[in-house]
């Protein structure tokens, strides 16, 4: 069980959670219940998905690093569609995710 | 004392191809770089990393040929993965006029020994497949290839170090010592290095350094602009090229495609910073998909420019300089240096320890400038 990675408090951002909506997403087929109106890759994160793929020639990991759309290194597959940048998009329900697996 | 027998200036592909083959030969060698190597900005580091024979002027082939059986060794030479593949290289066209020049072009590099043929219609795409359909003849060269050129020239340090190459970073080369017409030190930021040769690979920084010893490097500095997109399962072998179409495409064994062809972007040579131009980018992203139309919806993960050094004649300058005893030239590679650097390095080392300029490396002496090669 991953623990919920997500401030619990900040001193100046409003973190709270009390009251906030559901939804339900997928991630390789493992559903994922979020928030509301979250950001996929944070969404993501707090759930301990924080490597988002491996390079196939040296195996070194990829996963969200800018969080403003430049880097492409949190790119997902959404809904069948690739290479998706997940810190640019919000979950919505039912959203299916699949973390992008490369073989040569 | 001397500190060496050879300093090496400049640690990019020949520079570092040069100092292991020079210790390979048992020279005594020191590399300097005036920052680290492949650092952002330079020449290697704007590679797309194509390994071609074809293509090159006339005077180049030979070099070219010698330089790729060097390749074919190379990984197990320096003991390292350089992602080099042999998988061959065609430069198509569906324009009707240019395939005479084509063939022109292949019968010219027949004649000069390269393994080349011209491949029609349903034998070109039979080839490459998801080549686009419009593509009606390429020159296909099966010993063309790709390499990392990042990996290549870090493993040309590492094997260079293992063979006693003294490697120092940060170190930028201001200029020469020279005592009767004869280089006796380099001068670098970190104090005088003596040596009996220096050899100048620092690409288009060269320039700056031979004005300092009064030898005029006819050279421009331009910015060369690459893109790598998402990976996609494997599905092109070859390195492609698109006549009068400035693009070169190719898949990286990580699955990523390589799209460079010489699309200008900007550069600042005192600060090595690049800037990206939008419009180029996206032209040279239209036109690979005419040539590759499954490239379409890919996107492009990154894209990032080098500077290289263009010779007013588009051939580099290599060897010694007239007049002034010890310095060698190894710059100016006009965009087509990475396949030819290993070849260079290796005919450099000859040179050295025989006193013997090989003929494929004659075409490239500063002497064809006449005398203007020298500050009057």
């Amino acid at each position: 069980m991953i623990p919920d990675l997500r401030l619990k408090s900040h001193p100046v951002l409003d973190v709270s959670t009390v009251g906030r909506r559901h939804v339900t997403i997928a991630v390789d087929g493992r559903p994922l219940d979020v928030f509301e109106g979250e950001i996929l890759a944070a969404a993501l994160w707090a759930n301990g998905y924080i490597s988002l793929g491996q390079n196939p020639s040296s195996g070194s990991h990829h996963g969200m690093y800018c969080g403003i759309g430049h880097c492409y290194e949190c790119r997902v597959t959404v809904d069948g569609e690739e290479d998706v940048r997940s810190c640019l998009i919000r979950v919505q329900e039912g959203m299916q995710v699949h973390i992008q697996k490369f073989e040569i | 004392m001397k500190t060496a027998d050879v300093i090496v200036i400049g640690a990019g592909i020949v520079g570092s191809s040069t100092a292991y083959y020079l210790a390979k030969a048992g020279l005594k060698v020191t590399l300097v770089d005036s920052r680290s190597p492949v650092t952002g900005g330079s020449a290697t580091q704007a590679c797309a990393g194509g390994v071609r024979q074809q293509g090159r002027v006339p005077v180049e082939i030979p070099l070219g040929i010698f330089s790729i059986k060097l390749w074919t060794d190379l990984e197990a030479e320096l003991d390292e993965n350089l992602e080099y593949r042999q998988d061959g290289m065609t430069v198509v066209t569906d324009d009707e006029q240019q395939i005479a020049r084509l063939s022109d072009r292949v019968k010219r590099e027949q004649a000069l020994g390269l393994d080349i043929r011209l491949v029609h219609n349903s034998e070109l795409h039979g080839l490459i497949p998801g080549l686009s359909p419009q593509m009606r003849v390429g020159s296909y060269c099966p010993t063309d290839g790709h390499a990392n050129p990042m990996r290549t020239v870090n493993a040309f340090v590492v094997a260079a170090q293992r063979r006693g190459v003294r490697l120092k970073w940060n170190c930028a080369a201001k200029g020469f010592v020279v005592e009767n017409n004869r280089l006796i030190a380099v001068k670098t930021v970190a104090g005088e290095l003596a040596c009996r040769y220096a050899i100048l690979a620092a690409g288009y920084w060269s320039q700056a350094i031979a004005a300092a010893a009064g030898i005029n490097l006819p050279f421009q500095a331009h910015a060369l602009q690459m893109m790598v997109t998402a990976r996609r399962p494997p599905q092109l072998d070859q390195v492609l090229g698109w006549v009068s179409n400035g693009i070169s495409l190719k898949q990286m064994p990580s699955g990523g495609f390589v799209i460079g062809g010489g699309w200008p972007g900007r550069g600042n040579t005192q600060t090595y910073q690049t800037r990206l131009l939008p419009g180029s980018l996206a032209k040279s992203a239209r036109t690979t998909v005419g040539l590759f139309p499954s490239l379409a919806g890919i996107p492009v993960l990154r894209a990032w420019a080098g500077i290289e050094a263009f010779c007013e004649d588009e051939m580099q300058v290599v060897g010694s300089v007239p007049g002034l005893d010890g310095l060698i030239m190894a710059a100016g590679f006009s965009g087509h240096g990475f396949a030819v650097g290993p070849g260079v390095g290796s005919l450099l080392a000859q040179y050295l320890t025989t006193g013997e300029l090989s003929a494929m490396l004659a075409p490239f002496t500063i002497e064809r400038f006449g005398n203007d090669f020298s500050f009057p």
